[in-house]
């Protein structure tokens, strides 16, 4: 899937520089608008969905709400700290760290906001995150607890990465992996656009 | 960026009161998966008409490396001391 993903980049790219002249970047924008909503729309639905594992919050208690906050907590510090090293508004920062990992919706929903070029730092960004995940799990599952190993893996943690997070922490973490990557995937949407409004 | 969050909410009220099976769920993923391709591609085309991006690529994979990295051991960071605090309180209940 991600191959797939980064064939469908490069190949925009290719088609963008060699066949395009500067004057489409216009209708491009108003496409990619349309698109994006179609996309989010589809997003909403999947989330509505999975609204069940709400319940759940009683059967585990604080942590499972303390994971996906001290995500959104340690990816916006994160975030924050990166602007001031490369002299980005603290705004742009916390938008791109509040990809969770997501980088195909972070990228996209940045090259609306912003520019292409904060699109494909974000994009970059959260496959980076996704690919540290999968190094790292096994690292924090033994080293810390089951709990870090999910901070990582943020939004991913209900699909990509949650099979090397069940695998090294046991059947409850892998719950709690599910449960805060689905919050943290349906607040994408809301933050990206939020962090970067301010 | 108001238009996203209602088209969010919208998507989250049918998926909330509609009640779908397996099959279009997985039109559901399917369409989910078109959208992104064809995202992916206009935002590569954004990419290509843009020569500055193409030439600051390695910079800009520095950047994107710095906040991989740095969000990532925050996040670790932050969640291992909220359990920490919390797991042990339970404890002591």
């Amino acid at each position: 899937m991600i191959w797939m993903l980064i064939g469908a980049i490069a190949a925009g790219i290719g088609v963008g520089y060699v066949a395009l002249p500067p004057e489409a970047g216009g209708l491009i924008g108003e496409l990619t608008l349309w698109a994006l909503n179609f996309l989010i729309l589809m997003i909403g639905i999947e989330v509505g969905q999975n609204l069940s594992v709400f319940k759940e919050i009683r059967k585990h208690g604080t942590m499972l709400v303390a994971i996906p906050l001290g995500i959104i907590a340690g990816s916006a510090l994160g975030g924050f700290v990166s602007s001031l090293m490369f002299g980005q508004p603290a705004s742009t920062g916390l938008a791109i760290a509040a990809g969770y990992g997501w980088y195909s919706l972070s990228g996209i929903l940045l090259t609306t906001l912003d520019s292409a070029q904060t699109g494909a730092v974000a994009f970059m960004t959260n496959i980076f995150r996704e690919l540290m995940t999968i190094i790292s799990v096994p690292f924090l599952a033994k080293y810390l607890n089951h709990y870090s190993a999910i901070a990582p893996a943020g939004a991913t943690a209900m699909d990509s990465t949650l099979p090397v997070i069940s695998r090294y922490t046991d059947p409850e973490a892998a719950i709690m992996a599910f449960f805060s990557g689905v919050v943290l995937s349906a607040l994408v949407p809301v933050l990206v656009p939020f962090f970067y409004g301010l | 960026m108001w238009r996203i969050l209602v088209f969010l909410a919208v998507g989250v009220t049918i998926g909330a009161v509609v009640k779908f099976g397996e099959r279009q769920k997985k039109w559901v993923g399917r369409l989910q998966q078109i959208g992104v391709v064809l995202l992916l591609f206009s935002m590569g085309l954004s990419i290509g008409l843009n020569e500055e991006i193409l030439g600051n690529l390695r910079s800009l994979g520095m950047q994107a490396f710095t906040y991989a990295a740095l969000t990532s051991v925050f996040s670790i960071l932050v969640v291992y001391g909220l359990s920490r605090v919390l797991v042990r309180e339970v404890r002591h209940k």
